[in-house]
């Protein structure tokens, strides 16, 4: 396959003529006009300033969607049914980074240059924190989950070295590689891994064995023999191809591992953003009184997700009254929230006991009330299944309560 | 050649195509006909292998479709899906979309820009393929997303509703026309669905029916005409076929209505 020439893929596209460009000529206006005008303050610069970064944190957020066929259900669909291959290029245009983006990216820097005191480095960061926050998501949705973990934690990396505008555009670049590695990662299994198992499953399927009834997806015996029931209505092309695309079962599980990564992650970003809308000894103070508040809500919102509609299997007066204060099968759901709570405040308190630094162990307790929220036993579909419960029947829980 | 064995089809509990065999020759133009909601998107759909069939196969050219990772490249090399409601590129250009089809498939540079020419000519786009897709009318959209399908020269088409979706009468003459000669000349193989039996007529040399997810009927015009001893067109044998019980209430109420 012939790729097209290089300059073909830079024409004028709406995404640069209509909002780029208008946005670059508006902000060298305004340097003129003031320049012209010979104002002299530097207030005047941050209108102009504002539209440029604006416009380029669009454009970094558009770009990271664009050509993405993750992002457009239509072009997943569309492309499953075509011999395109991982080793070959997409179709409608690169989702990687090409070379029209950097002569966009070095105009911003160019006119940039207009600015007093200009860095062009920040506007380099701002665009690759940008992007490859925006693809993460792409990245993760896909079950990619060692590149979009590393490229959050360099994310927060990036915004720890802000204040350093080269490093931070350097951190960008090579977060940017391992978001591109992802990004490989999520093609090569396209259409979906899901897809693979379900040719496996055809393979070795039994009508003869096939269960029937629940789940609805499986197949009666004789399904020449169903109940005339309620005729499914009509469904276009395209949704048949998004069924056969997208039914990925979603059991609801977090994996320790995956909580483990969320727990870090949100630590090291406590750790990084932290101090810089928190200078100091404040930053200490928000940690102090912010993570056992934080714990305390984590707790809460752990143990309403849990009880909302699975009700103990006997009153608080039915307790007393049999001498069954403590129900293990029950009471179980009260340990998670409990540790959630006690745990990072008492590794708060050990921490100042022992004059650690607070800017280590607060976010080391963030990290941790996140992790017990999210791991601590037991399960959210365990409980539903086999917690001994009191079900409310018509909330809305209880209907899951049998999910697989 | 495509090949159906014993396809049964669910969505839910209820099948939807319930063991369908069927026979494609190549250069055959099949058309699949029937009420809405009978099955004949999702019997494309088995075809396509956008669905996966949970019981029989669908072979292509010999080649089992959804067994082998590569057999599979191999047919979507062979064989393109148009469904009724196709998605484009909003952003790119008629032409451009065209040329990147057209190289998706495999089909030589030159080769495609010619063809993307030819084909944007003959559907009157010509100046509308330099402009964005988004900018396009349903049926400019409908006649780009047909051209895409031709462009990539591929043996097998497999059209959902191609005559739908706001084609003028000289899109739909022309789309007749070039079908016509596709099957015939360059022996393609084109598979498609229509609720409405008056566009497909004269072009079809096969004839498939389908009526709750069975085939009722198939075969050439000429073998529908016998079956349902009707001399007249398409819509009449039709409506022997599937709406006998319209037709004999038509009547009826036609013979009691008032003066």
């Amino acid at each position: 396959m012939t790729a097209a020439p290089a300059w073909r893929r830079f024409r004028p596209d709406r995404l640069y003529t209509r909002v780029v460009v208008p946005a670059l000529i508006a902000v060298l206006f305004l340097e003129w006009l003031f320049w012209w005008l010979g104002v002299r303050e530097p207030d005047v610069h941050l209108p102009g300033g504002l539209i440029l970064n604006m416009t380029l944190a669009w454009y970094a957020v558009v770009r990271a969607r664009r050509n993405v066929p993750y992002t457009f259900s239509g072009y997943r669909a569309w492309l499953a049914t075509t011999p395109w291959t991982v080793d070959r290029p997409l179709p409608f245009g690169p989702i990687e980074l090409d070379w029209p983006d950097a002569v966009i990216l070095g105009a911003f820097i160019a006119v940039n240059g207009a600015f007093p005191d200009h860095q062009s480095a920040r506007l380099l960061a701002l665009f690759f924190f940008l992007h490859c926050l925006a693809l993460v998501p792409t990245i993760r949705g896909a079950a990619n989950h060692v590149p979009a973990y590393a490229a959050l934690f360099g994310l927060g990396l990036m915004l720890k070295l802000w204040h350093l505008p080269w490093a931070c555009a350097t951190t960008g670049v090579v977060v940017y590689l391992i978001v591109y590695d992802g990004l490989r990662l999520t093609l090569a299994r396209f259409p979906e891994p899901g897809d693979e198992k379900t040719v496996n499953d055809l393979a070795n399927f039994d009508p003869a064995k096939a269960e029937c009834g629940w789940p609805y997806e499986r197949l009666l015996r004789e399904p020449a023999g169903a109940p005339e029931g309620e005729r499914p209505p009509a469904m276009s092309a395209s949704e048949i191809a998004a069924l056969s695309l997208e039914r990925i079962p979603m059991h609801g599980r977090v994996r320790l591992v995956d909580a483990m990564a969320w727990g870090l992650l949100a630590g090291w970003w406590a750790a990084c953003v932290g101090p810089i809308f928190f200078a100091g000894d404040r930053f200490r103070t928000l940690l102090g009184v912010g993570v056992p508040a934080l714990a305390a809500i984590s707790g809460l919102v752990r143990l309403t997700i849990y009880t909302n509609s699975y009700l103990p299997p006997m009153t608080m007066w039915g307790r007393f009254r049999t001498l069954r204060w403590i129900i293990p099968g029950y009471d179980v759901v009260f340990v998670g929230p409990a540790l959630t709570v006690m745990v990072p405040t008492a590794m708060l308190l050990v921490g100042v006991w022992r004059d650690f630094p607070l800017e280590a162990v607060g976010p080391t307790a963030i990290a941790a009330t996140l992790f017990i929220a999210l791991a601590a036993p037991p399960s959210l579909r365990r409980w539903r299944l086999v917690g001994r419960h009191r079900m409310v029947p018509g909330q809305p829980g209880s209907s899951q309560a049998g999910e697989p | 050649m495509i090949e159906l064995r014993d396809v049964t089809q669910h969505y839910g509990v209820r099948p939807v195509i319930r063991s369908v065999s069927l026979r494609v020759e190549r250069g055959e133009l099949a058309v699949i006909l029937g009420p809405n909601g009978m099955g004949k998107s999702t019997l494309l759909g088995v075809m396509a292998g956008v669905l996966s069939p949970q019981r029989g196969e669908v072979v292509i050219d010999g080649l089992v479709r959804k067994r082998d990772p590569d057999e599979e490249l191999a047919i979507r090399r062979r064989c393109v899906y148009l469904p009724d409601n196709l998605w484009t590129p909003q952003h790119l250009t008629g032409r451009e979309y065209l040329l990147a089809v057209g190289r998706l498939y495999g089909v030589d540079a030159e080769r495609v820009m010619e063809h993307a020419d030819q084909l944007l000519d003959l559907f009157d786009l010509k100046e509308k393929g330099e402009s964005p897709i988004s900018g396009y009318s349903t049926g400019q959209k409908k006649k780009v997303a047909l051209c895409s399908a031709l462009i990539t020269e591929a043996p097998i088409l497999l059209l959902d509703e191609p005559f739908s979706g706001g084609l003028d009468p000289a899109g739909l003459l022309t789309l007749k026309k070039v079908f016509q000669h596709h099957a015939r000349r360059k022996n393609l193989t084109i598979v498609m669905t229509s609720p409405v039996p008056e566009l497909v007529e004269e072009i079809a040399t096969r004839i498939i029916i389908l009526q709750e997810g069975r085939i009722l009927a198939e075969g050439s015009l000429d073998d529908l005409q016998r079956l349902t001893q009707c001399r007249g067109s398409l819509g009449d044998v039709l409506e022997r076929l599937i709406f006998p019980e319209t037709t004999r209430k038509l009547a009826e109420y036609f013979q009691d209505y008032p003066r």
